[in-house]
């Protein structure tokens, strides 16, 4: 395949009509195979000029796109179609993005595998046998397909960054606030964030230049400026050994050769202390999962989405409705959060997790007073294969736990390829830096990829 | 028993804003079902609110009428819980960080302590099956969203009756500051109501009852006398009172439970994570109080002073502010005239006449000096009234017109004093032996013969006049 | 903390979700898994949270309304309604919510 067509950037020098084109047929080749799509889109762009002009994206299926189906992954919105667009959409289309179609996702973004979505789940371009990650597990799929040259997708605990690493790409969670949540169907709303997913880390920035700033229409949303791109003399943070128990032999390598690489491109390293990832997890597990709760409450069948039939009262269609229109995933992530909020466990849960979320703001923002930024690996293991977790809960929610102090703490992180197993799997590291950092973190990435993206998988090129 | 009630007010009022609270869908009464509603108000997936900064201010205005304290940090918190016409499962309101906190309201002679106000929004409207068969509930969301305050009073007031007038005088103020037209027919202001009964000797208050479900002043004080004889009979017997939530039934005129204590609603309140905290500065509250009216308590005490009016008619005429206006400029056109001649007016024909109140105050000069000249006779007020507020015609053409010019000529006034003196000899005779109360029977004899029109005063003289000729004292 | 039977019946009241019997018993042994990780949360002290940023009058939006999208467009995605509002099976006696009828 021609070089210009396998990036944004390459594509915006060469100007190829053909992308466009290049991409929908691997859509057509893929598709049925992984299942990164659920909906194909074949509109042409809404303007031919702009920074992203003729750039293919996909959008995860849990954005609203006005007239098309957005199903968050569930039964519960199987056939809704939203009254309107999403602001960061409406940024790509005014910029002249084309969309090719909705990503599958888990269901609600609840998930790190993509096998919970109600459509089935998607597969892994590398390895057709082992998970794409999740929840953005569609968006990483397409992009690594080739289905598309970027793609959004969303962040609460880790779901672009690790679905990234597990598909070679580049995947930021911008800082809260930076990218307008309206049109994001909220799963944790103090967690959220929508993520620009590309393969190289000038793809990245490009579609994030483009998508953050501020938006009235989400009261969170932050005005202040990004912090320019690149740093001077960088001072990058690496976690003890100990911190990485339990991470992978091919990952823990990737990391450390990563961490040379960069000591190469003129960094200085840094071995730090960094806070017990099992307290931030738990933390993390009570917070998104109570708000989640109260975010889900609105999907009752009266005004849109699934209605059981037959229900004789409002009672027993409340009740059926969310049984049967909710999967398991998130009807256990709805009773824990409406557990940690209940009467009588309320302090010993969610009050206190609040706690532990602002001594970890502290601690964080501590580290990154001295340093400009923490290197660490996304997720502690590369793609695992389809079905090995979903019978342990608790196993699933392990695989996010480098990623969540970034949601937890409000700051930008980005994960990028580092390396490959030797399986053949792609390695993701993560940068975690300090507030409106992620032109400067993508800036290093770029350093560090040099503009090259991860090779795709055979017989995509 | 005679134990003393303590009873609270939960109010809830639409504040007079021109878009919703948390979305920009027009507030207006009685549009056609679902036509002000957006995705936003719709509970969308995906969608945010952004609140409203004239809600807010509303509520700092009237925080500062009632003397509470405006918090400079408050914030929004989700009350959740499961209802067709609350589209997000959960309403955003104020919990632990309201926006005010403190403050009271006069009524007469009493202080009613308030403990705190917040901003919360509306939930939308559900129509129930109303017959047997009737199997669907319809759902309206054009009142989700529409902004509230909610006013918790401390159980200050005694009596239901007190509870009545508390809702008059809070439904004044809210109208004098322009903070919500505060109309229950129209769902503008609701009330819940707590009532305790403390038992004699008793220390500290009683357990308290909630009752819910009142849609008219009226009913506040039909709910509340209910309840209050149901604990009063319940602690004669020596039962205890349970705490409990009442419905009050408006046909029956019965308060009966609502719910049984498992079923409670558990809100799960927690600090709502759309919306940061909401921070006022002390500029904005010094703005809304350059905004405050005079207000009805102060306003009442300077027309008193300024004007000699007699409490009463003070009280009257403060009832609203449009009201008080008027009377005020119709006072200024008038100097010359006594004050409260210009508060009888208002007081009594003005409010009898349909439209009376719209007459501009031009106009009621114009015809407060014709009754002050005497061309214009008491009797006559009405009738001018009723034709001024029909038209724009001054008061003196409409006297012209319709011949209702009082008679002032002298000689007429002689001539029928004369008359009437003649008719009555009797009486002429016991009023020169001293019956001078009988001045009153002449005059209304001349009265007749005139239709009406003689001039009082300048018929009085004719008549004393002539009486005293017929008397032969000095003649 | 071991969630018994009539705890998650409990929960299930509270967000109206139905379960079948072994979905609950199955969730039940879940959220007793999940939270027995939450020892790791801790003893923290009793200090408070720092005050995030907190938004200014001039922040929020100012009282201009803005139409609505009319009823069509707002019953499009609805399951039940006759061309006005919206229809629910009915509500059951007199569960008025928490008295705001």
């Amino acid at each position: 395949m021609k070089p210009h067509l396998q990036t944004i950037a390459g594509l915006a020098e060469g100007g190829d009509p053909g992308a466009l084109e290049a991409c929908r047929k691997r859509i057509r080749q893929w598709n049925p195979k992984i299942g990164a799509l659920l909906h194909v889109m074949d509109e042409p762009a809404r303007r031919d000029s702009g920074p992203l002009a003729g750039v293919p994206v996909a959008i995860k299926d849990n954005i609203c796109v006005a007239d098309h189906p957005t199903t968050a992954g569930s039964r519960m919105l199987d056939g809704f179609r939203p009254l309107y667009t999403a602001t960061a959409v409406r940024r790509l289309e005014e910029a002249g993005a084309v969309i090719v179609g909705k990503a599958s996702l888990d269901e609600f973004g609840m998930g790190s595998s993509n096998e919970h979505s109600a459509f089935g789940p998607v597969r892994n371009p590398y390895d057709p046998e082992r998970v794409p990650g999740g929840s953005s597990g569609g968006s990483a799929a397409a992009v690594a397909s080739g289905m598309a040259l970027g793609a959004l997708g969303s962040d609460t605990g880790g779901s672009v960054r690790q679905p990234a690493a597990f598909c070679g790409l580049v995947g930021l969670k911008p800082q809260y606030g930076a990218v307008s949540r309206f049109g994001l169907i909220a799963f944790g709303s103090s967690l959220d964030q929508i993520g620009p997913m590309a393969r190289t880390g000038r793809d990245c920035a490009a579609l994030f230049r483009v998508i953050c700033g501020h938006d009235r229409r989400d009261a969170t949303s932050d005005p202040r400026p990004r912090s320019p791109a690149s740093f001077a003399a960088v001072r990058l943070g690496v976690p003890e050994d100990a911190w990485l128990e339990g991470v992978e032999p091919d990952v823990a390598a990737a990391l450390a050769s990563a961490a040379e690489r960069f000591r190469q491109l003129g960094a200085r390293i840094e071995t730090i202390a960094l806070p017990d990832p099992a307290q931030a997890l738990a933390a993390y597990t009570v917070l998104a999962n109570a708000e989640a709760s109260s975010n889900l409450a609105r999907y009752d069948g009266v005004r849109y989405g699934y209605r059981v039939e037959g229900a004789g009262d409002l009672g027993r269609l409340y009740r059926a409705t969310r049984g049967r229109g909710f999967g398991p995933e998130v009807k256990r992530r709805i009773l824990l959060g409406t557990f940690v909020l209940s009467a009588g466990y309320q302090d010993a849960y969610y009050i206190k997790a609040q706690k532990v979320r602002a001594r970890l703001q502290e601690a964080y923002g501590r580290r990154l007073r001295r340093l400009d930024a923490i290197l660490t690996p996304t997720t502690p293991s590369c793609a695992f294969r389809l079905g090995e977790k979903l019978d342990d809960p608790v196993a699933m929610y392990q695989c996010d736990r480098f990623t969540i102090p970034a949601n937890l703490t409000g700051l930008p992180a980005v994960s990028f390829p580092i390396g490959t197993s030797r399986a053949g799997l792609p390695i993701g590291g993560q940068l975690m830096g300090r507030a409106r950092s992620e032109l400067a973190l993508l800036d290093l990435v770029d350093r560090f990829d040099g503009g090259v993206p991860f090779p795709f998988p055979e017989g995509v090129a | 028993m005679t134990g003393a009630a303590a009873i609270g007010l939960e109010i809830h009022v639409q504040l007079k804003t021109r878009s919703k609270l948390f979305c920009a869908c027009p507030t207006r009464f009685d549009a056609e079902p679902n036509a002000q509603v957006c995705p936003v108000c719709l509970g969308h997936p995906g969608v945010l609110p952004v609140p409203n900064r004239e809600a807010v201010r509303l509520a700092v205005r009237f925080a500062l009428a009632v003397g509470g304290e405006v918090q400079a940090r408050s914030a929004w918190a989700r009350k959740n819980y499961f209802y067709p016409d609350l589209p997000k499962g959960y309403q955003i309101t104020q919990y632990e960080e309201p926006l005010v906190r403190g403050g009271a309201l006069v009524i007469g002679e009493q202080t009613l302590r308030i403990l705190r106000m917040h901003v919360e929004e509306d939930a939308g409207r559900s129509q129930h099956p109303e017959w047997v068969g009737e199997e669907t509930t319809r759902i309206d969301l054009n009142r989700c969203g529409i902004p509230l305050l909610e006013i918790v009073t401390a159980p200050d007031l005694r009596t239901p009756a007190e509870a009545h007038a508390c809702l008059v005088a809070l439904r004044q103020l809210l109208r004098y500051c322009e903070v919500s037209d505060a109309e229950m027919e129209k769902g503008q202001l609701r009330c819940d109501a707590n009532l305790s009964i403390r038992a004699p000797g008793a220390p500290g208050l009683g357990t308290p009852t909630e009752v819910k479900n009142l849609n008219s002043f009226r009913n506040v004080e039909r709910a509340l006398t209910r309840e209050m004889e149901r604990q009063i009979a319940l602690i004669e017997r020596g039962k205890p009172i349970e705490r409990a939530t009442m419905m009050f039934d408006q046909l029956t005129g019965e308060v009966r439970p609502m719910r049984s204590k498992e079923e409670e609603p558990d809100y799960r309140y927690f600090p709502e994570p759309d919306l940061p905290a909401l921070r006022i500065e002390p500029e904005e509250i010094e703005r809304e109080r350059r905004r405050l009216p005079e207000l009805p308590g102060a306003r009442r005490e300077r027309l008193v002073r300024a004007y000699r009016l007699r409490p009463a008619d003070a009280e009257l005429l403060t009832a609203t502010r449009q009201l008080a206006d008027a009377f005020e400029a119709v006072a200024a056109e008038v100097p010359h005239i006594e004050a409260r001649q210009v508060a009888n007016l208002f007081a009594s024909d003005l409010r009898a006449v349909p439209g009376g109140l719209e007459i501009g105050s031009a106009r009621l000069a114009g015809l407060l000096s014709l009754l002050d000249q005497g061309t214009l006779s008491r009797r006559q007020v009405k009738p001018v009234l009723q034709a001024m507020a029909g038209s724009d015609r001054e008061a003196a053409q409409i006297v012209r017109e319709r011949g209702w010019v009082q008679t002032e000529d002298e000689a007429l006034l002689r001539a029928w004093a004369g008359e009437v003196l003649d008719a009555h000899p009797d009486h002429v005779a016991a009023y020169l032996q001293g019956k001078e109360g009988l001045i009153r029977f002449f005059m209304g004899q001349l009265m007749k013969r005139s239709g009406g029109r003689a001039h009082p005063r300048k018929a009085e003289k004719a008549l004393r006049d002539a009486l005293a000729s017929r008397g032969g004292a000095g003649g | 903390m071991d969630i018994a039977s009539e705890q998650v019946h409990h929960l299930c009241r509270l967000a109206r979700l139905e379960l079948a019997p072994e979905e609950r018993d199955r969730l039940g042994a879940d959220l007793t898994r999940i939270l027995a990780t939450m020892r790791a949360l801790g003893e923290t002290a009793a200090e408070g949270i720092d005050a995030p940023e907190a938004l200014g009058l001039r922040d929020l939006r100012a009282d201009d309304p803005a139409g609505g999208i009319g009823a069509e467009r707002a019953l499009r995605e609805a399951p039940d309604h006759d061309g006005g509002w919206f229809r629910v099976p009915r509500v059951v006696a007199l569960t008025l919510r928490d008295g705001r009828g």
